[in-house]
């Protein structure tokens, strides 16, 4: 890993990554202990203001001000993507290490498995997950978890499969080593890369999701600020208030642009030649 | 080759059947009772179960899997609670949105990509190759129904070029309805702009690398032939995989962008099914999404299997 | 290359915009052609099928006529039936039909096909969605081809009204199955055909009784969902009228447009915070008199962008029997903390607000979510879809508190019903509703209902927030279409370009 700091010194798209992720994190850390104005405070008389240097991002259609908002929809974006590809990752590895361990009849249904739920269209099935379970942040997380865990599955059976045939798991095969343990000890480390630069760029595609969902309403329930959601009222005001639908949907893609780049500087860093998978 | 192939037919298949058993499911738990949709709030309760009996709702589970699967084997996709009228129908008039949208939005993304790809190869490693790969990396991180709301801001609202949503209808007006799919149009293919600028930029590179290219190019010949003439030729293969890969996603994933334009497409058909619980629209149309990626899929592995002389790997 | 390339585009684009713009001029062309957009989409054609208020609003009374006829002020006069009269006792309706009375597909009106229409309504295995509206009706008889008489088991003052409503339109058996997907009637217009998801369209019944009165020859219904999309509907010409616009927001954008008239009217939706009485701690008086003074309607109405009438009570300002108690239970939140804690809620509780998907609940429930935080009731806010809404809140009464607006006209029963959602059981109510309901004196019936209101007032059943404006939006040269909503329906019969 000694080379690692003196190759990112290099790369200036990790470092873009870096500062990105830095501002998205900071952002709705930040939230926790102050924003200019609380978040859900109405003041119907001064709403759908313009910026100023009272309200910096201006007031929505409840008067509520909007880089509150902003700064607290980081939060939501944040906790809603970790959960999600954390949930996503932690069953696809564990799915996808035990396929390629066991082979077989586990392989091969898992592999329909993942085929199902690559062939449905995802943004249809997770409007129907969420309107079967009620709309609400937690709904919105399992949705978009269910989609990350056949990703997390095929890209750890494969770096997995590749690790099987490498002459040390060999050895500890034929010295009697339970599949678990060779598992957890040999394979999982080595593999590990992969999955961070995986987890990264899942992180950008589910905060898109999110978007999206609140977007349609089946995200973060109001009050709680959620960009989507910003973006579906601020559609409606579009004609007396444009400004207002343009910092989430700017919000959104600093946090995913940074991921995203993060995600390919990570990729060059650790391991140029691997395969990514892309999906949404 | 044929043994390949038909191993991914029945697995395809068993896939389908698969999904049919979940759709089914997800279907049948959805909250909200279709009755009570239909009859409102006025509703007794003597009326409703009548009603319940009518549509056969208050029938076995099992049964009424049994009898969409035999509709659907006979290419009988039922009738919508809601309208009375056909699914097939009701499908079919959302097509005539959403197909338009798709193809255009795939003909744009391929027309702006593939030469921006080309020309990315070309100066590879040069300051306009990073301008764009950071292109690339923007488009694929802005949320495709904001920038929607953007070029609505732009085009719609500042200056009035195009409408900023609604759908008048091939029959009424037919060059405003094509003139309502633009935005939606461009907004939908920004992300896939990027993919294919990325895959046209490294496919090329790769051929760049192989030896018939560079035989050609030690035989003198000129930069220009040997990017068009030969590399360009072979790299094509992967860049219509992914369009065709995105065809299908373009025609499934439109729902969002749809909503945000207020187009009648069959995204929006899907959602506004739901919101009615008209089940047996909601069933149908994911199976044909289904299906159609299920096949794209196919022929995509097909292309590869005719096109791609080397043994196959399975993923 | 690249900028060229683009400069050409944008430039065929503009100029594929400018036919768009100064092309098909619809109004200016044809006079006798109107295009209504709709905010929401008929599921089936047919009222006797499904509940659905856009039923009723394009068919009736342009298809379907009834008995009698509301007008444009809520009035019930002659319909289908010329005249009527109604025995001493409340109980025995006679109604004389009109003779010559034709329907679309030539069949004749008589007194059979009344009551085979009237008969479906109450029958045993009906699946009619207003049923319950009509099963207070004893026996139809057809006494002659033009005598319909009616038969009631107790008095009902509501009847005739009831049977004005396009929910007892007269269908003819030959058509009546049928009618959800390809309607048949007496009224002005006939079915031409539809495309789901989008438009319904009619031509002018030349059969019609009094033909020549009508003006319009094709009349369009355009679904057009979403608020902005409304807009841009108007201003591109698209459509000629919202009879019944949605979007108080986007109201300014519209009259800044010379083009069009806003009309804003009277609705017969009250907006209420519904409140379930039958769950803890909404049982308790004290805390619902809370919640209703920390109710702020002026802000309320405020977020609808100023539409709206506030309302103290469940019934609408523009009926003659209105009292304004609005003053019952005055904004005023240091009074409503007070009763909160006498009623044993020093600290406030946590409370679900359960939202259906429309504009004003939407709205009205952040509103009210911050409105009743003053008062220390923390409200978790869920938006439900409509079928969530029905089952989980309706029907099964899993709910604290929803924003919903009861658009039905004569709509107080609902706090005499059992079981209804909110759980209200007032035997005083019940009591006076059902002298409202027998009842044969009208000036009378208006003081009853001035009791009823107060009744309910004072109970503060549900937050009372306001009465929902029905803002008309119209190309200026149309002429006739109604200001007000009484009943849902948009009557085409006197409307017109003007010449």
């Amino acid at each position: 890993m000694n080379g690692f700091g003196a190759r990112a010194a290099r790369h200036i798209g990790f470092q873009v990554g870096v500062v990105l992720l830095a501002l998205f994190v900071g952002t709705a850390l930040l939230s926790l202990v102050w924003t200019p104005y609380a978040v859900d405070a109405l003041q119907m008389r001064s709403k759908l203001l313009p910026a100023s240097a009272e309200h910096l991002l201006g007031t929505d259609h409840l008067g509520r001000d909007v880089l509150s908002r902003i700064m607290v929809g980081a939060r939501t974006s944040l906790a809603v993507g970790l959960i999600a590809v954390g949930l996503g990752m932690s069953v696809g590895v564990a799915l996808g290490a035990w396929a390629a361990a066991r082979g077989g009849w586990v392989d091969e249904m898992l592999s329909r498995a993942s085929d199902l739920v690559f062939a449905f269209p995802a943004v249809l099935i997770a409007i129907l997950i969420t309107s079967v379970l009620g709309a609400s942040a937690g709904n919105a997380i399992l949705a978009i978890a269910i989609f990350n865990v056949p990703v997390f599955a095929r890209v750890t059976r494969g770096a997995a499969l590749a690790m099987w045939s490498r002459d040390f798991v060999r050895a500890a095969v034929a010295l009697g080593r339970a599949p678990v343990g060779i598992t957890l000890r040999h394979v999982l480390p080595n593999i590990a890369s992969v999955l961070i630069v995986q987890a990264t760029i899942q992180f950008a595609v589910a905060i898109l999701a999110e978007a999206g969902l609140s977007y349609l309403g089946l995200g973060a329930q109001p009050p709680t600020p959620s960009w989507g959601g910003m973006l579906r009222d601020a559609q409606t005001y579009i004609f007396q208030a444009p400004e207002l639908a343009i910092w989430p949907g700017l919000a959104i893609a600093m946090a995913v642009l940074g991921l995203n780049m993060l995600g390919d500087g990570l990729r060059d860093l650790l391991d140029p030649r691997l395969r990514l998978l892309r999906v949404g | 080759m044929i043994e390949f192939l038909s191993r991914r037919l029945v697995a395809a298949l068993v896939t389908l059947v698969l999904a049919t058993v979940v759709v089914f499911a997800v279907v049948e738990v959805l909250p909200g009772d279709p009755a009570l949709v239909m009859l409102g709030t006025d509703a007794r309760p003597d009326t409703l179960a009548a009603l319940r009996a009518q549509y056969g709702f208050d029938q076995p589970l099992s049964v009424r899997y049994f009898h969409w699967i035999g509709g659907l084997l006979r290419f009988d996709l039922g009738a919508s609670h809601a309208y009375g009228t056909p699914v097939a129908k009701l499908i079919g008039d959302r097509l005539a949105v959403t197909l338009p949208l798709a193809g255009l939005a795939l003909g744009w993304a391929l027309l702006v990509a593939v030469p921006l790809g080309v020309f990315a190869a070309w100066r590879h490693g040069r300051a306009s190759d990073w301008g764009v790969r950071g292109f690339t990396q923007i488009g694929i991180s802005i949320p495709n129904f904001w920038f929607g709301i953007v070029l609505v801001l732009i085009f719609a609202v500042t200056w009035q070029i195009f409408p900023a949503g609604g759908f008048p209808g091939w029959a009424q007006d037919a060059p405003r309805s094509l003139l309502s799919l633009v935005l939606p149009a461009v907004a939908l293919s920004l992300s896939e702009i990027a993919i294919l600028t990325r895959v046209t930029r490294s496919a090329l590179l790769d051929t760049l690398r192989e030896d018939y290219v560079r035989t050609a190019r030690a035989k003198g010949a000129s930069e220009g032939r040997v990017l068009f003439g030969h590399a360009l030729r072979n790299a094509l293969i992967p860049v219509t995989t992914v369009a065709g890969l995105i065809a299908g996603f373009l025609v499934a994933g439109a729902v969002i962008i749809e909503s945000v334009f207020r187009l009648p497409g069959v995204g929006q058909l899907v959602y506004d099914s739901i919101n009615n619980r008209d089940l047996a629209v909601i069933k149908n149309v994911v199976i044909l999404f289904t299906i159609l990626v299920l096949a794209v899929n196919l022929l995509v592995d097909l292309a590869y299997a005719l096109l791609d002389p080397r043994p196959r790997v399975t993923a | 290359m690249e900028a060229l390339h683009r400069r050409r585009l944008l430039g065929a684009a503009g100029a594929v915009a400018t036919v768009g713009l100064f092309g098909p001029d619809v109004w200016a062309q044809a006079k006798d052609r109107l295009v209504i957009g709709m905010s929401l989409e008929p599921p089936v054609l047919d009222p006797t099928k499904n509940a659905a208020a856009a039923i009723r609003e394009l068919t009736c009374p342009s298809v379907y006529e009834s008995l009698g006829r509301i007008d444009r002020t809520g009035a019930v006069g002659p319909g289908l039936a010329a005249s009527w009269t109604v025995s001493t006792d409340g109980k025995e309706y006679t109604f004389k039909l009109r003779s010559g009375v034709k329907f679309h597909d030539g069949e004749a009106l008589d007194a059979s096909v009344v009551k085979f229409s009237l008969d479906r309504l109450f029958a045993p295995g009906s699946t009619v969605p207003a049923k319950s509206l009509y099963t207070d009706i004893g026996k139809v008889e057809a006494v002659d081809s033009t005598t319909v008489k009616i038969t009631l088991k107790s008095p009902n003052s509501y009847l005739l009204y009831n049977l004005s409503l396009g929910d007892a339109g007269i269908m003819h058996p030959k058509s009546a199955a049928t009618n959800d997907k390809h309607p048949v009637g007496t009224g002005p217009f006939v079915f031409q055909g539809r495309k789901e998801g989008d438009s319904v369209s009619f031509a002018k019944f030349s059969g019609y009784r009094d033909a020549a009165a009508i003006k319009l020859n094709s009349v369009i219904f355009k679904v057009v969902k979403d608020p902005s999309a409304q807009v841009n509907a108007l201003l591109a010409g698209d459509v000629d009228t919202f009879p019944g616009f949605q979007a108080p927001e986007l109201v300014a954008r519209l009259r800044k447009d010379a083009r069009f008239a806003v009309v804003v009217g009277t609705t017969e939706g009250e907006v209420i915070l519904a409140t379930n009485n039958g769950k803890k701690p909404f049982n308790d008086l004290k805390v619902r008199q809370a919640m209703a003074h920390a109710i702020n309607r002026k802000d309320l109405i405020e977020a609808e962008s100023g539409f709206g009438t506030p309302i103290g009570s469940h019934f609408p300002p523009h009926n003659k029997a209105y009292i304004d108690l609005t003053g019952t239970y005055p904004f005023d939140i240091a009074k409503g903390k007070a009763l909160l804690a006498e009623a044993g809620y020093p600290n406030g509780f946590d409370a679900s607000l359960k939202l259906p998907p429309v504009g004003y609940a939407q709205r009205a429930g952040e509103v009210l979510a911050s409105q009743l935080g003053k008062i220390g009731i923390k409200v978790a806010i869920t938006q439900l879809q409509w079928p969530q809404w029905l089952s989980e809140v309706f029907k099964e009464h899993n709910y604290d508190l929803t924003v919903v607006a009861h658009t039905e006209a004569n709509d107080l029963d609902r706090y005499a019903r059992d079981g209804y959602y909110w759980n209200y059981n007032s035997p005083a109510f019940k009591a006076k509703w059902r002298e409202v309901v027998e009842a044969t004196d009208f000036a009378r019936r208006d003081e009853l209902l001035k009791e009823c209101q107060r009744i309910i007032a004072r109970d503060a059943v549900n937050g009372f927030l306001y009465q929902l404006a029905k803002i008309g939006v119209w190309k200026k040269e149309l002429v006739g279409m109604w200001e007000n909503s009484p009943t849902p329906s948009v009557d085409l019969t006197g409307v017109h370009w003007k010449a």
